[in-house]
């Protein structure tokens, strides 16, 4: 009576043959898959090859955008229309095309499809063979239609279809989270100005509302920074609202907007809103840390008489991040006196505070460097004397064959680290690790 | 001797149902695993979300990252694994190469290579390491930092680059790793899509071994030319693609390989940095990361992402392989002991209910287990205990089964990333899916069990392990890859 015996011995052996013959088709499955995709890209490729001479002229605006569009729209295959839809927004290749994708996108009969898919009513397309074109198996399944819907979304987007931001602005409200971060990114890249007040009432939701969503604050925060500095306007409710994460948020998007701004133009002052000014040099005195600290950064980039004096203050803050974010925003400072900020934060408590006013006296040139020097000869902080030591170090691995003839002649040391320091702030390449 | 005969009977018969339900467990959770992450990993091919990187790459928002390479006795490769760190496309990127007190030429060839100077940087120490002897700059290579200091191990060395590094998120890679030039975005992607912070984000490893390198960088991907490293290539399929995918999209993810990963540094040093109590740091500070969190109620996400791609070189040597899944089994039971308090604890979630359970019973009771089955056919044909056909047609079962599931690995690849494009390739994927089971995993289970019985007496060897010299096909002048002496 050994066990249960054969029945087992049977069902074990049944249940085997059950796993061999899954394994066989899955085996199946696998080498089809190759042979379809295979088929399946070369299509794409051939398509590609047939018409990117015209679709290259028509986004290149060398043929008008309704007669490229019909003559492409009759040359191409009903039942490819999918690769088109595929292939279009890869063919961008410069931003002279990008602006004129939108038009020839829309002549194509592209942005309708796209927009009804965003919608979520696309309709049902015969295909010549359905297996190998997931996108249309996509659209057959509910459970994943948002794919598509956010695929659309994504294609508004690159092809820069400005006139679709009512729509997505609607698709805001999406069930599906994907669906709302690709709508928030592609209104971010539209930079349709009136979908502003939207993305930051979304914000404020998010942020509110923080255990329920499932969007990222940072998604919203990075589509918001891409608009235009002149609606920062529509972030004063944020700058005085009640939550110091909503305020913190904002003040950081201003930064980051003006940041752009200042990088596109090469201006040192962008040019920001009187009011929103007001509320910046404001938030300097905000309760909170977080918001303090970026405060002293946002307000760096205004042109404003009391923007020195309210960095003093801040440089003397009890929270040493505050004190390390003016002491950063002091050293971009032109004006007399904020390289006595500086001087006076070489031997603060914090070394990453001490640490900025040394970098920040390097970034000023010459002036700064001087001051460096006369602080390093008389103090008696040994912190403050290592963290300037470091510093000039750094600057000499710039030019440390002419350091070394220099030795002896002080004058001479401190030209060699000038041309140091230019050489430091001039690359574009990004600072080093302790940058 | 009748009732000698009772008692072997029916130990042996509880140990058959026990193995039985074993069997049954483990592969009810793997097929459920392979069913989530093929789903999961085929959405996430087509969201675009997870798709565009440029937007990651010229956001304001995107926070910048350092690489922490630590290095021990890499003189071969160590100048091009730097190199190819270098390239890797992301803003604002740093590297901190640590050299953990090599007794080679490691940092000589850095500073010849790199045009390096020893400069007096200012160490603090956040995280207590060994003595850190010196920091070397490079006029030329702006973002790269060499820190040279005693030997302490890995994990020393990884928490002398977190004391060198300033950006928010720092990522760990090992020196004979690879990376493929976007993996850094696509791994900080979770990072900034998710509402949770995410404190962790890891990628996948791959076996670098067959592949042909240029300047650095893999540009054909084909399978090794040993039998082991194929099989090696099936089996890290297995686990990335199937296990970790499917943990992660269950909220459970309890490894993430420190051959690449993704760190929040502010989170990590607060955690208290890498430990060296056990011989696989990354699964032990991702273990403690939950522990810590849970501690001070903070909501924490760590995640892994089947695209960020790291190519390592596999063991090319039946001795390397047993040094190396020794060390992974010992670190597992380690670990898995040390926060054993996370087990069934509701307070742990996911990770508690069921990711530890399953790391438990499944990877760090499995290789015992597994060889106790293998035993019982004998003993029970020795001893007239059951059918021997019993035991065999249970085995047989088990070992079909296995086969499945890499089978289901490779069709997984093949739905998704498509890796090996080389149609002859596939074939022998498929292949050494199916022989796997028959003769190299046993082989594995074996090592692994040495693991266990390291762990239960008490032993605590990191074993290194040392790569051959020509399973890597190069190309052009530039990066020399991967050949060890």
């Amino acid at each position: 009576m050994l066990w249960a015996g054969q029945h087992i011995v049977g069902a074990a052996v049944g249940m085997a043959l059950a796993v061999l013959l899954v394994t066989a088709a899955f085996v199946f499955l696998t080498l089809q898959r190759r042979a379809k995709q295979s088929r399946y890209l070369q299509e794409l490729d051939d398509i590609r090859n047939r018409y990117a001479p015209l679709l290259r002229a028509l986004l290149n605006g060398e043929v008008d955008c309704r007669t490229g569009a019909d003559q492409l729209r009759r040359a191409w295959p009903p039942e490819a229309f999918h690769a088109l839809e595929r292939l279009f927004p890869a063919a961008l290749e410069n931003s002279g095309q990008v602006a004129r994708a939108a038009d020839v996108a829309e002549a194509l009969g592209l942005v309708s499809r796209w927009q009804r898919q965003l919608r979520g009513e696309a309709p049902r397309m015969r295909v010549r063979d359905e297996s190998t074109q997931p996108e249309h198996w996509l659209e057959e399944r509910k459970a994943l239609q948002f794919i598509v819907r956010a695929r659309a979304a994504e294609n508004l987007r690159r092809v820069g279809h400005r006139r679709s931001w009512p729509l997505l602005a609607e698709a805001l409200s999406d069930p599906h989270p994907e669906v709302q971060s690709v709508v928030i990114r592609a209104l971010g890249a539209l930079g349709e100005p009136d979908s502003f007040p939207l993305l930051v009432q979304r914000l404020h939701e998010v942020v509110l509302n923080s255990n329920q969503t499932l969007v990222s604050v940072r998604t919203l925060k990075a589509a918001l920074a891409r608009f235009p500095l002149e609606l920062t306007a529509g972030l004063l409710p944020s700058l005085n609202h009640r939550n110091p994460r909503i305020r913190f948020l904002a003040v950081s998007i201003i930064c980051d907007m003006a940041q752009r701004d200042v990088n596109s133009q090469e201006s040192q002052r962008p040019n920001l809103p009187p009011q929103v000014a007001e509320a910046l040099l404001d938030l300097t005195r905000d309760d909170n840390p977080d918001v303090r600290a970026r405060a002293a950064e946002a307000i760096s980039y205004l042109e404003d008489s009391r923007v020195l004096p309210a960095l003093k203050r801040l440089a003397e803050d009890s929270t040493w991040f505050v004190r390390l974010r003016a002491v950063r925003a002091a050293a971009g400072r032109r004006e007399a006196g904020a390289e006595e900020i500086l001087v006076e934060h070489l031997t603060d408590s914090h070394w990453r505070v001490r640490e900025a006013a040394v970098k920040g006296c390097v970034r000023l040139g010459q002036r700064g460097l001087q001051k460096l020097v006369n602080h390093f000869r008389v103090t008696q902080d040994r912190y403050s004397r290592e963290q300037i030591a470091e510093e000039i170090e750094r600057c000499s691995l710039k030019a440390p064959a002419a350091t070394e003839s220099a030795k002896g002649n002080p004058t001479l040391v401190l030209r060699m680290l000038l041309e140091g320091v230019r050489q430091h702030t001039d690359r574009d390449s990004p600072p080093g690790p302790y940058a | 001797m009748e009732m000698f005969h009772q008692v072997l009977y029916h130990t042996a018969n509880t140990l058959n149902l026990l193995i039985v339900a074993y069997f049954f467990l483990g592969n009810g959770i793997y097929t459920l695993l392979m069913s989530i992450s093929l789903a999961a990993v085929w959405i996430h091919n087509r969201c675009p979300m997870s798709q565009n990187l440029d937007d990651i790459r010229h956001s304001p928002t995107t926070p910048p990252v350092t690489i922490i390479m630590p290095a021990f006795n890499e003189q071969e490769i160590i100048v091009s694994s730097v190199r190819s760190a270098l390239q890797v496309d992301y803003p604002g990127m740093q590297l901190v190469v640590v050299d953990d007190g090599s007794t080679d030429a490691t940092l000589e060839r850095l500073i010849g290579a790199f045009g390096l100077a020893r400069v007096n940087l200012i160490y603090r120490a956040a995280l207590p390491t060994a003595c850190v002897e010196g920091c070397y700059l490079s006029a030329d290579y702006p973002n790269l930092l060499v820190v040279r200091k005693q030997h302490g191990g890995k994990p020393d060395a990884l928490n002398a680059g977190i004391n060198c590094c300033r950006s928010p998120y720092f990522c760990s890679l090992d020196a004979d790793c690879i990376m493929e030039r976007d993996a850094l975005l696509r791994l900080m992607r979770p990072v900034l899509g998710s509402p949770v912070n995410t404190v962790v984000s890891g990628g996948i490893v791959r076996i670098l071994n067959g592949c042909h390198l240029e300047d650095g960088r893999v540009v054909e991907v084909r399978l090794p030319h040993r039998h082991l490293e194929r099989f090696q290539v099936v089996e890290y399929l297995r686990a990335f693609l199937f296990g970790r995918t499917g943990w992660n999209l269950l909220g459970g993810t309890l490894i993430v390989s420190g051959a690449l990963a993704l760190y929040h540094r502010e989170t990590v040093t607060e955690a208290g940095g890498f430990k060296a109590d056990t011989v696989t740091e990354d699964m032990e500070l991702i273990a403690r990361l939950y522990h810590w969190a849970a501690k001070h109620r903070r909501r924490i996400r760590i995640s892994f992402t089947s695209d960020p791609i790291c190519w390592t070189l596999g063991p090319s040597s039946f001795a390397m392989l047993a040094r190396q899944r020794r060390r992974w089994q010992l670190g597992l039971c380690q670990t898995l002991w040390k926060y054993s308090e996370m087990l069934f604890n509701p307070r742990y979630g996911t990770v508690g209910l069921l990711s530890y359970p399953f790391h438990v019973l499944v990877e760090g009771l499995g290789a015992p287990v597994e060889v106790a089955g293998y035993l019982m056919a004998p003993l029970a044909l020795l001893f007239g205990l059951a059918p021997p056909r019993l035991y065999l047609a249970f085995i047989f079962l088990s070992l079909c089964y296995a086969a499945l599931l890499s089978a289901g690995a490779v069709l997984l690849e093949e739905f998704t990333y498509r890796r090996y494009p080389a149609p002859d390739d596939l074939r022998k994927l498929l292949w050494y899916a199916l022989w796997e089971n028959f003769g190299y995993r046993q082989v594995v289970v074996w090592y692994r069990l040495q693991g266990v019985l390291r762990f239960i007496a008490g032993l605590h060897k990191w074993e290194r392990v040392v790569h051959g010299a020509d399973h890597i096909v190069e190309r052009g002048a530039e990066g020399k890859l991967p050949v060890k002496a």
